[in-house]
């Protein structure tokens, strides 16, 4: 998922790693994982649009969101986030990090690890939906990583796959 | 002998929390309130809690709040017998005292006459210098003799504070250190006030280093008694903003405050004070203090006092209104105890990682700690919008404690649990001060706040977390709120 922090002017990546965590990658530099374990208490039954619940530390949260705007509190504090969608064209372009841009499986890989791939030469195919989404590269580079396997489900925003520009 | 009689109803001429703070001393006295209220104010809690409303005019204040003649002329149709002015807007405006009084109507504050002659702070300094009230030693000449200046810096002492007449903002003030610093400053600081100003005038004053703000909270009635009800340090500022205010002063020595408790007095003796005051001080650690200014009025951190003495000041105010004589225990020399301690900070609509600028638009949703010694003061609700046209002040979150450090403790604690969704606020701001170790030792000064960048920084790490946190809660299944929003009410839990 991909937010603004209300205000200001910082982008904000969040995408699952691994079963349980969830990194986070701030502006274009510092990349940060957090784990929370299962939410616990969390309403999702009891009317009015306030969910509330507790990490695994048993820390206290409210969330509500209002259209766009995601209002956070969370250990003593409040957090505003704006969430931006993500335009499926637009998903890697200049990152060196390629996400899923939806859920779905992955039913082909073009590349090996640390093999030279061209600029939109497909690294991948994902189907969702009985159609075929082309994963491509956005620049010449070499696959430094590869998170996912063949055959996979995989969620919307998973890190796929890491590049190394050359 | 003071006419004595009862009040029946009151009318509140304010807006916001102080409306609600008013109504619940009525409440509890079995008097009537009328409250009034502008467009913006329609949805204010405390009209369906009044037993009459009137609505009284357009959002901006002169329209509304501030307009006089519609004021009073609701008073009479209500048949009000008091008006209770709350704090700023009308309460220090004498010519509006007078004209409630010639109404019939009783004003709850003090005399006209004790309102003029403080409201105007160069005439206020120049009685309480006559009356003996230590003021900041300085000095100022419409001629500007650099020599003369310059004796008289000498006899002040360094260090030396050379400020612009018509100044502000910092501009044509410096601070001199030494006697051969001071006619090339003062030169400077008349051509920067000339340019800045287009007015070169400046005077000199005592430099403080670390200057503190203690005001203590008097009280007069007709019968001539008047008594202070112990101090508050009010240093915490920012611009000139009080944001927290505490009783007791920490680390304050006995002696000084028995010294400026008396001088308080003298203060309110001097202009024949009645009614709830305060008069303010800075007091230099290093030894001495100084009159700043007197409010003729309640003030927005009464509360704190009210923690620690277990009185209430709106009721003191109506009573002595009345024509009532303070009580007994009240007059006798320590007479009133000071327990605990009690800290109060506001809460306000405002961006801390953005300069401070109010933060308007509507409280999605609020949660408010609730315990012993909390206390919240305010009167907004779930649903409501902060606006434009009145200060952006949410609320009050006051604590009571044993001491000091649990008091400090509590505070955080409670604003931990405050949930605002909507605005921004400074409560995050509130955490770090309340956190920070010179604030836990009491090394509180007036320039606390500007002394200390590290505050109002953006904390990236938390920022992520909570960002991760909101994707963690996003990836769960999410229960269908848009329904809520076309049809819920207000909705807490």
């Amino acid at each position: 998922m991909r937010f603004q922090y209300e205000g200001k002017d910082i982008e904000i990546d969040t995408n699952p790693w691994g079963e349980e965590s969830i990194r986070v990658r701030v502006g274009t530099g510092e990349n940060y994982i957090f784990s929370f374990g299962e939410l616990q208490n969390t309403d999702k039954i009891l009317p009015g649009p306030i969910i509330t619940g507790e990490d695994n530390h048993g820390h206290t949260f409210y969330f509500f969101q209002n259209g766009n705007l995601c209002y956070l509190h969370y250990k003593g504090k409040t957090f505003v986030f704006r969430r931006e969608q993500r335009k499926l064209s637009s998903t890697p372009q200049s990152s060196s990090e390629i996400y899923s841009p939806m859920p779905g499986k992955i039913i082909k890989i073009n590349c090996n690890l640390d093999e030279e791939v061209k600029a939109e030469e497909t690294l991948l195919v994902l189907e969702a939906m009985k159609m075929e989404h082309h994963i491509r590269a956005p620049y010449n580079a070499r696959v430094k990583k590869i998170h996912c396997i063949l055959h996979e489900t995989i969620s919307q925003d998973q890190l796929l796959m890491e590049l190394e520009s050359l | 002998m003071p006419d004595k009689k009862k009040i029946k109803k009151i009318l509140i001429a304010n807006r916001g929390e102080i409306v609600s703070r008013i109504q619940k001393t009525c409440q509890r006295l079995g008097i009537d309130t009328v409250v009034i209220y502008s467009d913006a104010d329609k949805g204010m809690p405390y009209i369906l809690e009044a037993q009459q409303s009137y609505f009284v005019g357009a959002s901006e204040s002169k329209e509304s709040y501030l307009n006089m003649d519609k004021i009073i002329q609701i008073a009479q149709e209500s048949g009000a017998d008091a008006i209770h002015p709350g704090y700023g807007f009308l309460s220090e405006n004498p010519q509006f005292a007078k004209k409630v009084m010639d109404a019939g109507i009783v004003f709850i504050g003090p005399k006209p006459e004790s309102m003029e002659a403080m409201g105007d702070k160069i005439q206020a300094r120049q009685i309480m210098e006559k009356a003996g009230v230590p003021i900041v030693p300085g000095f100022s000449s419409t001629h500007p003799n650099p020599q003369e200046f310059l004796q008289k810096a000498k006899e002040i002492g360094f260090p030396i504070m050379i400020k612009a007449t018509a100044g502000g903002g910092g501009k044509g003030m410096r601070k001199v250190e030494k006697e051969e610093e001071f006619l090339p400053s003062m030169e400077a600081a008349m051509r920067e006030a000339e340019k800045a100003f287009g007015d070169g005038r400046i005077f000199i004053e005592k430099y403080i280093q670390n200057p503190r703000h203690i005001e203590f909270q008097i009280f007069g009635d007709t019968y001539g008694n008047c008594i202070h009800i112990h101090e508050r340090d009010c240093s915490i500022q920012r611009r000139h903003q009080k944001i927290l205010e505490e009783s007791p002063a920490p680390s304050f020595p006995t002696i000084w405050k028995e010294r400026m408790g008396r001088t308080a007095i003298q203060c309110a003796k001097a202009i024949g004070y009645v009614g709830a005051g305060t008069v303010e001080f800075i007091y230099d650690p290093q030894g001495g203090y100084y009159f700043l200014e007197m409010n003729t009025r309640l003030q927005v951190e009464h509360p704190v006092t009210e923690m620690v003495t277990g009185l209430d000041l709106v009721e003191l105010q109506i009573r002595v209104a009345e024509g009532e004589e303070l009580p007994e225990p009240l007059t006798i020399p320590h007479g009133i105890p000071q327990n605990g301690h009690s800290i109060e900070v506001r809460i306000y609509a405002e961006d801390p990682e953005n300069q401070f600028l109010p933060s308007i638009g509507t409280i999605h949703w609020m949660k408010v700690p609730k315990g012993p010694g909390i206390r919240w003061d305010s009167a907004i609700a779930v649903g409501m919008e902060i606006g434009i046209f009145y200060d952006p002040m949410i609320g009050k979150l006051i604590a009571h404690a044993e001491n000091r450090e649990n008091c400090r403790q509590k505070l955080i604690k409670a604003l931990q649990e405050l949930v605002v969704f909507g605005p921004k606020t400074n409560i995050g701001f509130l955490i770090e001060l309340l956190q920070d170790e010179d604030f836990q030792r009491g090394r509180v000064s007036t320039h606390f706040i500007q002394e200390k960048p590290i505050f109002n920084q953006i904390h990236l790490p938390s920022v992520a977390e909570a960002a991760a946190m909101v994707a963690k809660i996003s990836l769960e299944p999410q229960k269908t709120t848009h329904l809520w929003k076309e049809v819920g009410h207000a909705f807490s839990i």
